[in-house]
């Protein structure tokens, strides 16, 4: 069809044609301007739902980030305080066995009254440790101190409540330690009193000793009773065997090292008196047991085994020397007795298992080294030798497992030791122990949650990365199509404006003169 | 056959000159014509005009018959009826998406933007306030942060309903000034029927009023799809929404009218005086209505769905909690988006708001449900949580806008097409019109010329005498 040219025809067609190309001009340059592809929910509303549900998870998974990080707060809290209280019942150990020796006498044991009482206060400031105005120990009674004296004893006043916090979507976690489990009032447990280390071998790896803390690198002295001082560098040295070979070497055999026959540490043979120690402010001999004197020719080292796990076969534990196969034990708990033959154990797990399928309930856990009996609730029990082969015993967990009473043993030992009556001191030192055990599990488990933190964190970061990386893919503009797109249309609109300008110049008027 | 030729006489130059004259005088229409069409080349609705020529009757005499020169027929408007209805009809599409696309577009900015999504981030903010408070160690003075929260969420759906009300508003004043256009429009159309027909008695067409006319009533068309029937006299039926608007000079009106409707009132557009309803076809005054009634409705509803979830579920978890001061309070009141309001009493002591079931400090288990109604609803799984609700009120109402966009973008090109083919062929040509004016000055001079030489001849002739 022939089109018949008008002015107006020309008019329409040509501010069409410069609207569009202003139109596609704007839109590139409102895209560079904001770098964002959707400015408005009508730019693109499939993308609008998307975008907004990635806002809100952005917000959400900052709001769980928020939550780790205060949660931290709180754990981390706990943490502290739980090896300070490590650190008060250490001492108070310490104090339990120095006043039940042959030094202590009366004077000595008033002033250690005095010592326990003092560090019964500072229990009761850390077990009343407060974050932000709230007692972190106090269950979710948060609002007053969980700790008071209440006729002339410690009393607990918080709950048992849990705190939980949301660390996740879909995953919450406990926070807190209720305060109640230092006064009994969650479990009864039983401190192993046997070391279950590994016997050391040539082949120990020096890294496995002192129950997995390991050994510092580096050069040790060795005097002997002529005055010759042996100076010998074991860095690089990975294993026992290494070591000694390196003792013997620099000493150039005129001393023997070996390992005892226990399995325990090191013993070093030469010309008595012999002296061990350390060179330039090091740890080395320290950290092999070794750093100390004998007057003799025969200088026996320190226990240094390494520590067992679930995997550790009990044929490689020198405690159990002898003792193997195990036999059968009996657990007395609320009024029956279960028998628990363990003569298939061939692991630690093993044996940690089987104690759990008999006893629904209960846990039998390892911590450095040692065994530990937790059983629920505050009720006590009994595991005992349940036959002839002596296995209770030879695990260490004969005996009556009892509700933790922080505040009972050391109104105990005071009285004990302003008694005078050093038997008494003696007998608070295992249940001293049996709360380290118990504090140490709950450090283990305040740092199982301070890892889960950390995991947490770790996690909602990388999902914070990935919802802006998609976000970003689904708002945000590429920049080079955007600038080439932009330069594109700058040059269609100028050129509509060139050719406008160029064809409503001319007509017949012009020429009819 | 040829005969013998007829003596010249006086009176057979009298028969060149009066040749001669018709042809200056055709000329001369011609030349007024295209003066015509280059005055009104911007003109609005006008449509350029030919002039039609004719031979006159010619004289027969012995020999034959010889002309008698040009006359001037009539003069014409150029333009095809049948693109001018559709694209009157096409215009009505267009006005009606266009009302609709304005008022969702308006709708968008009350909801906000990608960047500032109003109750969006109130309704984040909310939730992440309860998800603050539930975090260990539980701090009473973030209980103070989610009333502030629940405060600005709460303007937020005010500030929205005020919005939608407003806007609600604006398109009842358009409705009732398009409605009184629209009155203006049929008024004018039955005036100009009544001239048209006047004028056009003597059997001649009345082309500029006539063009004012169809202007008039592609001004309708904006308004409402309407059906034209001219008749005889010249005079041209309006027809909108099945009713006879206009007939020959005769006009039915329209009205805006509010009636009664529940606790308030509706805004509707009868016709006058008997008030019947109309139910407008496609065109502005329709797309109006359709956004107010439809779209900006649709849009109120959905919110105060949003608003009684929000009030619902909280409200559900809240008051199973415990505090101090005893069992948790309705945290929010009301049904709907204008009515819901956060508790006075939890305003004037923030310790009212609980946080768990026992009443402890610590207990976190109600605020933590709380915090997690942003992502999930109570009812379960398969119902939206209120987020997801919001969203989805926001998706349907750009998914719409999008739309409206593209049909508007689309209709804009059949109109820009139909405009085109329209000023094509009823538009001014400077060029053509040009070209008309050298041909109708050299058909003067020619005509001029003629008459010149029977001068001579009349000359020569009175010499002799």
């Amino acid at each position: 069809m022939t089109i018949r040219i008008t002015d107006s025809y020309l008019s329409a067609i040509m501010v069409g044609d410069m609207n569009r190309s202003l139109a596609g001009l704007l839109e590139q340059q409102r895209m560079a301007g904001s770098m964002q592809r959707v400015n408005s929910y009508s730019d693109d509303p499939r993308a609008v739902g998307t975008i907004q549900r990635l806002n809100a998870l952005i917000t959400r998974n900052n709001s769980y980030l928020t939550n780790v990080s205060r949660s931290r707060t709180l754990v981390d809290g706990t943490d502290i305080a739980l090896q300070d209280l490590s650190e008060i019942l250490a001492d108070v150990r310490v104090i339990a066995l120095r006043e039940s020796s042959s030094l202590a006498n009366g004077e000595t044991m008033t002033n250690a009254a005095n010592e326990v009482e003092n560090l019964v206060g500072r229990m009761m400031e850390v077990l009343n440790t407060s974050i932000e105005g709230h007692y972190i120990f106090a269950g979710q009674r948060t609002e007053d101190a969980p700790f008071v004296f209440k006729n002339g004893s410690v009393t607990y006043v918080g709950d048992g409540g849990e705190i939980n916090g949301r660390t996740g979507p879909n995953s919450t976690m406990v926070l807190n330690i209720a305060g109640d489990v230092f006064m009994g009032g969650q479990s009864s447990s039983l401190a192993g009193g046997i070391n279950l280390g590994l016997g050391l071998r040539d082949s120990t790896l020096l890294t496995d000793l002192n129950l997995g803390e390991g050994w510092d690198s580096g050069s040790i002295s060795i005097t002997t009773g002529s005055g010759t001082v042996h100076q010998i560098d074991l860095a690089g040295a990975v294993t026992i065997g290494d070591v000694i070979s390196r003792i013997e070497a620099g000493t150039k055999g005129t001393i023997t090292a070996e390992i005892d026959p226990d399995g325990f540490g090191l013993v070093i043979n030469g010309n008595g008196p012999l002296v061990v120690g350390e060179v330039s402010d090091g740890t080395t001999a320290g950290s092999l047991g070794i750093n100390t004197s004998t007057d003799g020719n025969t200088l026996r080292g320190s226990d240094i085994r390494s520590a067992p796990d679930r995997d550790t076969l009990l044929s490689d534990i020198s405690a159990l020397e002898g003792k193997l196969p195990l036999g059968a034990l009996d657990i007395v708990w609320e009024g029956s007795i279960t028998n628990l033959n363990l003569g298939t154990a061939v692991t630690l797990g093993d044996v940690m298992d089987q104690f759990a399928s008999a006893m629904p309930g209960m846990e039998l856990n390892l911590l450095d080294g040692y065994l530990q009996v937790v059983g629920p609730g505050a009720t006590a029990f009994t595991i005992r030798d349940g036959d002839a082969s002596g296995t209770a015993s030879a695990l260490g967990i004969s005996g009556e497992g009892t509700p933790a009473r922080m505040f009972g043993i050391m109104e105990d030992l005071q009285a004990a030791l302003n008694a005078e009556d050093k038997d008494a001191v003696h007998g608070a030192v295992s249940e001293l122990m049996a709360l380290s055990r118990t504090m140490t599990g709950l450090l283990v488990k305040n740092g199982g949650r301070q890892n889960d933190l950390d995991w947490a964190d770790g996690i909602l970061r990388q999902r914070d990365e990935r919802l802006r990386t998609n976000l970003s893919l689904e708002r945000d503009v590429d920049v080079a199509r955007v600038a080439a797109d932009l330069s594109r249309a700058q040059a269609s609109y100028q050129a509509s404006l060139l050719v406008t300008s160029k064809i409503f110049g001319n007509n017949l008027m012009q020429y009819l003169r | 056959m040829c005969g013998k030729p007829e003596r010249t006489t006086m009176s057979g130059l009298n028969a060149i000159m009066d040749n001669s004259l018709s042809a200056l005088l055709a000329a001369q229409a011609g030349l007024a014509t295209s003066g015509h069409n280059i005055a009104n080349a911007n003109t609005p609705g006008f449509n350029r005009q030919d002039v039609i020529f004719g031979t006159r009757r010619p004289e027969v005499l012995g020999y034959g018959s010889i002309g008698r020169g040009v006359e001037v027929m009539g003069i014409r408007r150029i333009q095809d009826e049948f693109l001018l209805n559709n694209m009157r009809s096409q215009t009505s599409r267009l006005h009606s998406y266009a009302a609709v696309d304005t008022a969702l577009y308006d709708i968008e900015g009350i909801l906000g933007s990608i960047d500032n999504d109003h109750l969006g981030d109130a309704l984040n903010n909310f939730f992440s306030a309860w998800n603050d408070l539930a975090q260990p160690p539980v701090n009473n003075s973030l209980k103070l942060n989610v009333v502030s929260k629940a405060q600005t969420l709460v303007a937020d759906f005010h500030a929205i309903e005020e919005a939608l009300r407003s806007l609600e508003t604006d398109l009842e004043k358009s409705i009732q000034a398009e409605t009184e256009n629209l009155n203006r429009l049929l008024q004018d159309i039955g005036e100009l029927n009544r001239q048209v027909m006047a004028a056009e008695s003597n059997g001649h067409p009345a082309n500029d009023l006539r063009d004012q006319r169809d202007l008039r009533i592609s001004q309708l068309a904006e308004l409402a799809e309407i059906s034209v029937l001219e008749r005889e006299d010249g005079s041209k039926d309006i027809i909108l929404a099945g009713r006879t608007m206009v007939a020959r000079d005769r006009v039915t009106l329209f009205e805006g009218i509010y009636r009664p409707d529940g606790d308030g009132y509706t805004f509707a557009v009868v016709t006058e005086g008997n008030q019947q309803d109309v139910n407008l076809s496609p065109g502005k005054l329709e797309g109006l209505l359709a956004a107010r009634d439809v779209h900006v409705r649709e849009v109120r509803e959905q919110l105060d769905a949003v608003a009684r979830q929000l009030i619902s579920e909280v409200n559900g978890l809240h008051t199973q909690g415990l505090t101090a001061g005893g069992r948790g309070v309705l945290f929010f009141t009301g049904d709907s988006m204008s009515t819901i309001e956060i508790n006075e009493s939890l305003v004037s002591n923030e310790n009212l708001v609980a946080t768990g079931r026992t009443g402890t400090t610590a207990d976190n288990e109600i605020a933590l449900a709380i915090a997690d109604l942003g992502r999930a609803s109570l009812v379960g799984p398969n119902r939206k949580s209120i987020n997801e609700s919001y969203r989805s009120v926001v998706t349907d109402v750009a998914g719409k806008l999008n739309s409206f966009d593209f049909m508007v973008e689309n209709q804009l090109s059949v109109v820009a097409s139909l405009s085109a083919r329209m000023a094509s062929i009823s538009g001014v040509s400077l060029d053509e019109e040009g070209a008309n004016l050298v041909r109708f000055q050299n058909s003067y001079n020619a005509a001029a010329k003629v008459i010149a030489t029977v001068q001579e001849m009349y000359d020569t002739l009175l010499a002799i005498v």
